[in-house]
């Protein structure tokens, strides 16, 4: 692995001067579908201005290439390394594309560091980023232990593969073809029939903009240090004196967007045949460079002038090398911690491929004033579970090799098992966050009716005065497509469910349960200076009413007695918790 | 009456008086209005794939085009047909995952 620092990359010569002002420092997004970025399979492939579902596929294909993939062929490329501070943390709520991943993504939203932009795209920065100008870091929920989740505010360090997000062209403005200016365009087929029947043979599309959305997706390996709290000198979160946390995992097995065979550009026919599960051609080797970053201090305080208490735990899984960290303290008017996880030495022989570390780091008798605090979440209460009346699919079973078969009254031969597909999706799941600490709500994969399920989460965390304390929730309802498409081949679908069923599992995607996101400030950050419970109702989001009938609850008009409609309410849970100030 | 109930008869009225005539382009434009609802669009098929016993094709009419899904072969490209189906939308929200999947309808019957 040969890391890259921003200022050496050959594609600053893309960058924007001029044309987009606003964004005069950030690569254009146009580039994903440039000559050069498609040579040899590599960039994005678009679609036409009014697509059918089966076009859409040639998004997919692949659904993230490299910006460039320097002296490699695509979809090799060299890592990148980014730094930021995170915007936002959450899961992706309505779900992935399901062919192309194993679960779905762990989204985290860095506003990139200055020094960094140029990883920025046009797109991002566009009305169509949302992002508002940062750039997203995925890697898959089932590749990426909680303890390494970030919250706002942490510093984020990444080193990973710097890609397109080719699933959205989001062309805005679209184009015009060359000589039949009325008439809109994405691509050259969109200036000919049947899509343009007065076009004229030979015009082109011209003058669109795609947004295209730079991101770090996957990283191999990710350091997020939280700052701004206290943290007890352990290898489990806890509150403590001002301290910085630092949390880092590293590893090259990190779902569809890491393996080559679901990132190489082939025909629309080879995406429906090829199989590609189990995943067995991870893109990077994480051992031919060490992994670096810097760990911000607390403010040092007055008159110390002893070196910084540093710790370091290993959170690597059993049986797995450990390499060492060495760290580094760099005095100056911004004093760090430098760290180094010494990845390029083998451990007893064998290499540190699948690493977990985290560092603690503050000043010695350091007595700044923290507020500690317990918050115990004792429950959730599903006041809508999210679930249709009638399945997307209807409940068939079907034998694992032999998918032909009907296994519901034959036995499969001998060493298949009887597959349950379609029917109703149980389940939802919920992850929450305290100021960036993360944990999954156990006991709601049955979920399919309003109840209480008991919790008996406990957080302990510890804040200077002018901290706050973040209470937040990601989740879903799940629906058939979590439930059944994720880590299979689009064939294998096929194979199982058929084009028909298969598509109508894939638009039953996963219901929004509202949002969870509080924030209590000081001097009591939601205490009361003793002990508050609240029991915190989720905001918008998916579900209701019937109109008439409403005691029924529903996702859409189908789930309500004949003539009455759905009146969406949102608020599908509550959260009952407690904080305590210790 | 209420001008709000006004609006809403007049809106139904309006989508009695199509029913029978809604484009593939209706349908595009707002594919939340027809979601589980069965309808006829007429077209051009154009992009078939069969795939084992069942199918996909594309519907044409005009610059509008949506894909149909069906339980039995293809019709031949370039021929003219009326499709009978139910819409599925595929819900979409704010999040830049969200994937801009456009609408499809899976095929209850056929003419020719």
């Amino acid at each position: 692995m040969r890391v890259r620092s921003c200022a050496s990359l050959a594609v600053a010569v893309m960058l924007v001067a001029g044309a987009r002002d606003a964004a005069a420092s950030v690569i254009d997004s146009n580039l994903a579908v440039s000559p050069a970025t498609q040579a040899n399979g590599g960039g994005c492939y678009p679609v036409s201005i009014a697509p059918g579902l089966l076009d859409m596929l040639t998004l997919i294909n692949p659904e993230w290439a490299a910006v460039d993939v320097g002296a490699h062929l695509p979809p090799l490329s060299d890592p990148v390394t980014m730094h930021g501070t995170i915007a936002s943390s959450k899961i992706n709520e309505s779900g992935d594309f399901p062919g192309d991943h194993v679960t779905d993504d762990q989204n985290t939203l860095i506003a990139v560091d200055s020094a960094d932009m140029a990883f920025v795209s046009t797109g991002n920065v566009s009305p169509e980023g949302v992002e508002a100008g940062n750039l997203e870091v995925e890697r898959e929920i089932g590749k990426y232990p909680l303890f390494a989740w970030g919250g706002v505010g942490d510093r984020f360090t990444g080193v990973g593969r710097w890609i397109w997000d080719c699933g959205h062209p989001l062309q805005d403005p679209a184009g015009t073809c060359s000589s039949t200016m009325t008439q809109s365009c994405a691509v050259n087929t969109d200036c000919a029939p049947p899509v343009c029947p007065t076009c004229i043979a030979g015009e082109t599309c011209v003058g669109v903009d795609f947004n295209y959305h730079s991101e770090l997706h996957p990283p191999h390996a990710i350091a997020v240090s939280r700052v701004g709290k206290g943290y007890g000198y352990s290898k489990k979160v806890k509150g403590g004196p001002p301290a910085t946390r630092t949390d880092v995992w590293i590893s090259a097995d990190s779902g569809g967007a890491g393996d080559a065979c679901l990132l190489t550009h082939g025909s629309l026919g080879a995406l429906l045949t090829t199989e590609c599960y189990p995943l067995t051609h991870p893109l990077v080797d994480v051992t031919t460079s060490d992994f670096e970053f810097d760990i911000p201090l607390p403010p040092r305080p007055a008159g110390n002038t002893q070196p910084p208490r540093v710790r370091v735990f290993d959170q690597s899984p059993k049986g797995a090398a450990r390499p060492k960290v060495s760290t580094t303290f760099v005095d100056g008017p911004t004093p760090v911690v430098h760290a180094v996880v010494k990845l390029t030495k083998t451990v007893n022989g064998k290499k540190a491929t699948l690493v977990g570390k985290t560092i603690v780091a503050g000043w010695r008798h350091d007595t700044t004033p923290v507020t500690r605090l317990r918050v115990d979440v004792t429950a959730i209460e599903i006041l809508n579970p999210l679930k249709a009346v009638t399945p997307a699919i209807p409940l068939a079973k079907k034998c694992s090799v032999t998918t032909a078969q009907d296994c519901s009254s034959t036995a499969c031969p001998a060493g298949e098992t009887c597959l349950s597909l379609g029917g109703p999706t149980p389940g939802w799941q919920v992850f929450l966050e305290a100021n960036g600490a993360w944990t999954e709500l156990p006991g709601l994969g049955a979920v399919a009716s309003p109840s209480t399920v008991p919790q008996t989460i406990s957080y302990d965390v510890a804040l200077p005065a002018g901290g706050s304390l973040h209470l937040h929730a990601s989740g879903k309802s799940l629906a058939c497509l979590e439930s059944q498409l994720y880590g299979q081949s689009l064939k294998r679908d096929l194979a199982l469910y058929g084009l028909t069923n298969g598509a109508l599992c894939l638009a039953d995607m996963s219901k929004d349960i509202g949002a969870f996101d509080v924030t209590y400030a000081g001097p009591d950050f939601g205490s009361g200076g003793g002990s508050t419970t609240y029991a915190t109702q989720s905001s918008g989001g998916d579900g209701g009413t019937c109109s008439t009938t409403m005691s029924q609850l529903c996702l859409k008009d189908a789930d309500c007695p004949g003539g009455e409609t759905c009146v969406v309410t949102g608020g599908a849970f509550k959260l009952h918790y407690t904080i305590t100030k210790k | 009456m209420r001008l709000s109930h006004f609006v809403i008869g007049l809106a139904l009225l309006t989508v009695a008086g199509r029913a029978g005539a809604v484009t593939v382009g209706d349908v595009l434009a707002s594919p939340e209005t027809y979601d589980g609802k069965t309808l006829s669009l007429t077209g051009t098929i154009e992009s078939a794939l069969p795939v084992g016993a069942e199918s996909g094709y594309n519907l044409r009419d005009g610059a509008a085009r949506v894909t149909v899904v069906s339980r039995t072969a293809p019709p031949p490209v370039g021929t003219q047909v009326t499709v009978t189906g139910t819409v599925h939308a595929f819900e979409g929200g704010d999040d830049p995952e969200d994937k801009p999947f456009p609408p499809f309808v899976v095929e209850t019957g056929r003419t020719p």
